[in-house]
C-alpha cells in the first residue's frame, strides 16, 4: 500500500483528531510532504468546516435559547420547560416534608390502634354508650317476668347482682351498629350491664389483655368503671360486663356469666 | 472541527479544576453555557428537526444540568458532559413519545466500511460561499434525513465537536460504533450533496445554453 493510500484511509481520522502517536505523525508528515494529499486534505478540511458552519448556521437565537434556559434553572420552577411537571420526590424539601407526614400518619394510626390517648377505643367507648344509655334502674326492684331475649336467658342473679331488665340493643362500632343484647343488673357497687353482640365486632382494641383460666379477658377501667370482655365459646361473638366494682370481682363474674353461656 | 495538533490540550470549556473546589457555581454555569450555547442549539435542531422542540430540549436540558451540578466534576469537560444530558433528555422525549429508533442497526457493523473510504470531497467541485443559503438548506436537509443512528454522532461530531470517545459515552456505545456511523452518516451527505452539485452544474449549463 502507497503513503498515499494509507493517507487516504485514514484521512477523516487524521482531520478530526482521532490518530495519536506514531500514525498521527506520519499523516502530518505526509500532508506536508505530498502536494495532491495535501490539497485532499485542505478540501476535506474545508468541507468539514463548511458543514458546521452551515448546521451552526440555523442556531441564530441560540444565546437567547439558552440564556433563558439559564434563568429558568436557577429560578425555583416547579414545572419543566415543555410543561412536564418536576416530580415532587425530587425536590429535597417536599421529600422531607413527605417523610415527616408519612411517620406522623403512622405514629397517629398506632396511637389510634392502640388506644393511646387521645384516642379511646371505639369498642370501649360503644360499650360504654350502650351501658350509659339504660334507664336508671329502681333499686332492688323485682325481676323481670320474662327475661329471656329470643334463647338467651339471663340469669336472675350475678351473685349480689340481680336482674332487672333484658333488651335488645345495639352497639356503634366505628359508626357501624351491631346488633346485640343487653341485661341489666343493680347491686352494692350500682348498676351492672351485660352485652352480647350479636355480629362478629373482633377482639376489641382494650389496652390490657389478660391470660386466665385458659382464656383470654380484655380489661379497661374507664370513667370509674371496669370493663372485662370475651369471646363467646359458642356465638365466637365478643361479650362484655360493665359495673363499678372492682377489677377482680367483675372478673368472677365474667367468668360466671361466661359458664351460663354454654 | 478539532485541531488536530491540540487533541491532547485541556479544552478552553474544562471547567476549572483545583483553584475553585465544590461543585460548579451558577455563575460559572451561566458562562460555561453561554460558551456553548450556538452548538448545544444546533445539535438540539439537527436532533428534533424543529425549532421549537430544539428550544424546548436546550432549556429542559439545562434545567437538568443545573440542578446536576453537583455531579459534575471539575476539571471534566463541561461540553460532553452537557451534550451527554442533552442527548438523554432527547432520548427520553423520543421514548416518551415512542418513537425511539431502534437499539441496534444491523446497518452499523459493515466490516466494509474501512476499506470504502468516503467519496473524495473535490468532486463537488468549488464550495459554495459561506452565505449560500441554498447549500446550507441542503446540507441540513441531507442531516435530517439520516437515519437518527447516524444523525446523532454526525451533529455530536461536526457541531458538538465531540471526540470519537466522547460521542461513545454520550451514546452509550462503543467507539467503533462510533466511527462506522460517522463514517456512513458522511458517507450519505456527501452522497446527497454531490446530487446536489450536479444539480447546480445541470442547472448552471442550461443557463449557458439558453444565453
Amino acid at each position: 500500500m502507497s503513503g498515499c493510500e494509507r493517507f487516504a484511509r485514514s484521512l477523516l481520522a487524521h482531520l478530526d483528531g482521532e490518530l495519536r502517536g506514531a500514525e498521527a505523525e506520519a499523516a502530518r508528515a505526509h500532508e506536508a510532504a505530498c502536494p495532491p494529499c495535501g490539497a485532499r486534505a485542505a478540501a476535506e478540511r474545508e468541507f468539514e468546516e463548511r458543514v458546521s458552519a452551515a448546521l451552526l448556521g440555523a442556531s441564530d437565537g441560540a444565546a437567547d435559547v439558552v440564556a433563558r434556559g439559564v434563568g429558568r434553572a436557577r429560578a425555583p420552577v416547579t414545572r419543566l420547560p415543555g410543561g412536564s411537571a418536576v416530580a415532587w420526590f425530587r425536590r429535597p424539601a417536599l421529600r422531607r416534608a413527605a417523610a415527616v407526614a408519612a411517620v406522623a400518619l403512622v405514629a397517629v394510626q398506632a396511637a389510634w390502634f392502640f388506644c393511646i390517648p387521645p384516642f379511646e377505643c371505639s369498642y370501649l367507648q360503644a360499650v360504654e354508650e350502650t351501658a350509659e344509655g339504660l334507664p336508671p334502674a329502681p333499686a332492688l326492684a323485682t325481676p323481670s317476668a320474662a327475661p329471656c331475649i329470643e334463647r338467651l336467658c339471663p340469669a336472675e342473679a350475678l351473685g349480689p347482682y340481680r336482674l332487672q331488665r333484658a333488651e335488645r340493643t345495639k352497639v356503634v362500632v366505628y359508626g357501624w351498629p351491631i346488633d346485640a343484647k343487653r341485661a341489666e343488673y343493680t347491686g352494692p357497687d350500682g348498676p351492672l350491664t351485660v352485652i352480647w353482640c350479636d355480629g362478629e365486632v373482633g377482639e376489641p382494641s382494650f389496652r390490657r389483655r389478660v391470660e386466665r383460666g385458659g382464656r383470654t379477658w380484655w380489661i379497661a377501667s374507664e370513667n370509674g368503671r371496669s370493663i372485662v370482655a370475651w369471646m363467646c365459646p359458642v356465638t365466637e361473638t365478643l361479650c362484655t360486663l360493665v359495673a363499678a366494682a372492682p377489677e377482680e370481682r367483675l372478673l368472677a363474674l365474667a367468668e360466671t356469666v361466661r359458664q351460663g353461656e354454654r | 472541527m478539532q485541531d488536530p495538533g491540540s487533541a491532547e490540550a485541556e479544552p478552553p470549556d474544562t471547567a476549572p479544576g483545583d483553584a475553585s473546589p465544590g461543585p460548579l457555581r451558577a455563575d460559572e454555569f451561566e458562562q460555561l453555557t453561554a460558551d456553548i450555547a450556538r452548538p448545544l442549539h444546533a445539535t438540539a435542531l439537527r436532533l428534533t428537526r424543529n425549532r421549537a422542540d430544539a428550544d424546548d430540549l436546550v432549556q429542559e436540558t439545562l434545567f437538568r444540568a443545573f440542578r446536576s451540578l453537583a455531579t459534575f466534576r471539575r476539571g471534566t469537560k463541561f461540553r460532553a458532559w452537557m451534550f451527554r444530558i442533552l442527548h438523554n433528555v432527547f432520548i427520553n422525549r423520543i421514548r416518551h413519545e415512542q418513537l425511539a429508533p431502534a437499539a441496534t442497526d444491523p446497518a452499523d457493523i459493515d466490516p466494509a466500511d474501512a476499506a470504502h473510504p468516503v467519496p473524495d470531497i473535490r468532486a463537488l467541485g468549488e464550495l459554495p460561499a459561506l452565505a449560500d443559503r441554498h447549500f446550507d438548506e441542503r446540507v441540513k436537509a441531507a442531516v435530517d434525513a439520516l437515519p437518527e443512528n447516524f444523525r446523532a454522532p454526525l451533529v455530536l461530531f461536526s457541531v458538538g465537536d465531540l471526540s470519537y470517545q466522547e460521542i461513545a459515552d454520550t451514546l452509550g456505545i462503543p467507539i467503533g460504533t462510533v466511527m462506522s456511523r460517522l463514517h456512513r452518516a458522511r458517507k450519505q451527505l456527501r452522497n446527497e450533496l454531490l446530487g446536489y452539485a450536479r444539480e447546480q452544474r445541470i442547472g448552471a449549463d442550461d443557463d449557458g445554453g439558453r444565453a
